[in-house]
């Protein structure tokens, strides 16, 4: 169970990088081991989001203009962009105050120390970006058809 | 529609905002290792420090003029005084005696006089000597030991014999002072000139103006041993600094090591990361195509190691034969050595890394077996037996086992 969130994650690996992904498992350099669980984090968000998104359309909107599937693809774009920059903001503010561990940021020159090249760039952060708004619509895909049934007026969104 | 799109857009951004910015919930719950190590000098007592150098009639060339062997000590003594990692220096001059000498630097190395440094009694027994020393070294105590090394059976004894019951001694010294004490010992070589009489095997005086090698024993509790290598490294030797290292210790403390999880094509459990999980060979048009590779990075820094030692594959084996290795320093605070591993036959396995305790091909290299003519070819470079001399060290050390740590890693593939 631990691990729900960050095997999800996992699939899409290859996106965003296997140092950024370890970063995220929470794997410290120094003390070669795994800390705080931040997929746990990323991913209880984008469920609460995703879940607070289809609540608000299904029951607080709840409007008969809004049965309809392109509206309900509307909302599941506008709920993917939200978590895509949640997760970007997420990952970036860690990149940019230098709290991802040297070893899975560079590798150096074993003599000098110097850096020999850069392993986590912007991009890699721009990239779970990009994985989290397909995380987030699949949560949305999948909560949508758990709590639309008692919609007064929406549960016929995006079909059945 | 407008109200509708901004009655969905405004919750969710405000939740947005509150959620960016992760403020102290990711903060390392690990204590950063400087800090631990601050604690750890903190609380471990200083040593007293005793310091010895042999003032047998042998050594006077060392102090003939201005020497390295004066410059080199006089330096490093200083570098003990400025770092306080002492709690008291005390000076002293050996042979089969020891003499206390006033605490003056100068005066006992910087610009010491023949006369007073050589002794009356002229001869010492290094195995004597070493034993002597050892007697006084205990937990509070650090000793650093200086001399020529080299043996005198004197005329009339078999200096065959005289050697190996020389390294018998010493072993069984070493051996005994290890059954009750925790102990570590680094040999640095230095050269210096020389300008003076060498007395060789049987005790016939040679004048030579050369250079010629001498040794620094560092010898005690290996925390303290340690603590004297990191205040004073290997490089703030001055001159030509350390030509050879040589070290023991009797650490059996748990070496810190982590598997590199980007070093490969796996995964690490994330509960005990030095379990490999989903190992499988790389692909792509690396050098290590179609092989399976992993680095070690390993804390070898207990055991005082010089890094020609630790980059060496034959003080290591690896109990998987499948498996080859490679050595170079760590790129990792907090880690000496990376330690990487290769194989073309990926399956489930446990491997174990063995360092072993190996005494280092320069003694041999350095070992004069005859210690007859100073100026055959060669012979001014090495010392007559110094093999027995550390030889007997080594024995002592790995009466028990020969390795100093084994690292154990499991394997699992996909």
């Amino acid at each position: 169970m631990k691990e729900f969130f960050g095997n999800i994650y996992t699939w899409f690996e290859s996106l965003f990088g296997k140092e950024l992904s370890e970063h995220l498992w929470g794997y410290e350099c120094e003390t070669g081991t795994y800390l705080t669980n931040l997929y746990n984090q990323v991913g209880v968000m984008t469920l609460i989001i995703s879940l607070l998104v289809a609540i608000l359309f299904y029951y607080i909107i709840n409007h008969p203009r809004f049965n309809r599937w392109w509206s309900w693809v509307i909302v599941l774009f506008i709920n993917g962009l939200v978590n895509m920059l949640y997760a970007y903001q997420f990952v970036l503010s860690d990149f940019r105050a230098g709290k991802i561990s040297d070893c899975l940021m560079y590798i150096r020159n074993e003599k000098s120390g110097e850096v020999v090249s850069q392993l986590i760039e912007e991009g890699n952060c721009l990239m779970f970006g990009y994985t989290n708004f397909i995380v987030a619509t699949l949560f949305f895909i999948i909560i949508s058809f758990i709590v639309k049934w008692k919609s007064p007026n929406a549960k016929h969104a995006p079909f059945l | 529609m407008k109200k509708t799109y901004i009655t969905l857009f405004l919750p969710i951004i405000i939740l947005l905002f509150s959620a960016c910015g992760r403020g102290k919930s990711h903060q390392t719950n690990a204590p950063s290792n400087d800090s631990t190590q601050v604690a750890i000098t903190e609380k471990t007592a200083k040593p007293d420090i005793n310091f010895y150098i042999e003032n047998s009639g042998s050594m006077l060339g060392y102090i003939n003029g201005v020497t390295e062997f004066e410059q080199i000590l006089y330096n490093y003594l200083t570098d003990i005084e400025i770092s306080q990692v002492a709690n008291s220096l005390n000076l002293f001059y050996i042979n089969e005696q020891t003499f206390r000498q006033p605490y003056d630097l100068k005066k006992y190395i910087g610009d010491v006089e023949p006369n007073s440094f050589a002794s009356k009694n002229g001869t010492s027994d290094i195995s004597d000597i070493l034993a002597n020393i050892l007697s006084v070294t205990n937990d509070s105590t650090l000793s650093i030991f200086v001399s020529d090394c080299i043996f005198s059976p004197g005329k009339g004894i078999s200096a065959d014999k005289y050697l190996v019951n020389q390294q018998i001694e010493v072993k069984t010294n070493t051996a005994n002072y290890l059954n009750k004490n925790k102990l570590a010992i680094t040999i640095y070589q230095f050269n210096s000139k020389f300008n003076g009489r060498y007395y060789n095997r049987v005790d016939a005086p040679t004048t030579i103006n050369d250079v010629r090698p001498f040794y620094v024993w560092i010898l005690g509790n290996p925390k303290h041993v340690a603590e004297l290598q990191r205040q004073i490294p290997d490089s703030k030797f001055i001159g030509e600094g350390v030509q050879h290292k040589a070290s023991l210790s009797s650490v059996t403390d748990e070496i810190k090591y982590s598997i590199l999880p980007t070093s490969g094509n796996f995964k690490l459990d994330k509960i005990n990361p030095l379990h490999i999980i989903e190992a499988q060979k790389s692909t792509g048009n690396r050098s290590d195509k179609n092989k399976f590779t992993f680095i070690i990075n390993a804390d070898f820094s207990p055991y005082s190691l010089d890094k020609e030692y630790l980059h060496n594959a034959n003080n290591y084996t690896i109990d998987n034969r499948d498996y080859s290795i490679s050595l170079s320093d760590s790129r990792q605070n907090g880690y000496t050595t990376s330690i990487k591993l290769t194989t073309e036959q990926l399956q489930p396995t446990s491997i174990g890394v063995n360092l072993l305790i190996n005494m280092p091909q320069w003694v041999n290299d350095m070992n004069d077996e005859e210690g007859l003519d100073i100026m055959q070819e060669g012979a001014m470079a090495k010392t007559f037996g110094i093999k027995y001399l550390i030889g007997g060290l080594y024995d002592a050390f790995t009466q028990k086992s020969n390795i100093y740590t084994t690292l154990k890693v499991n394997i699992d593939t996909k």
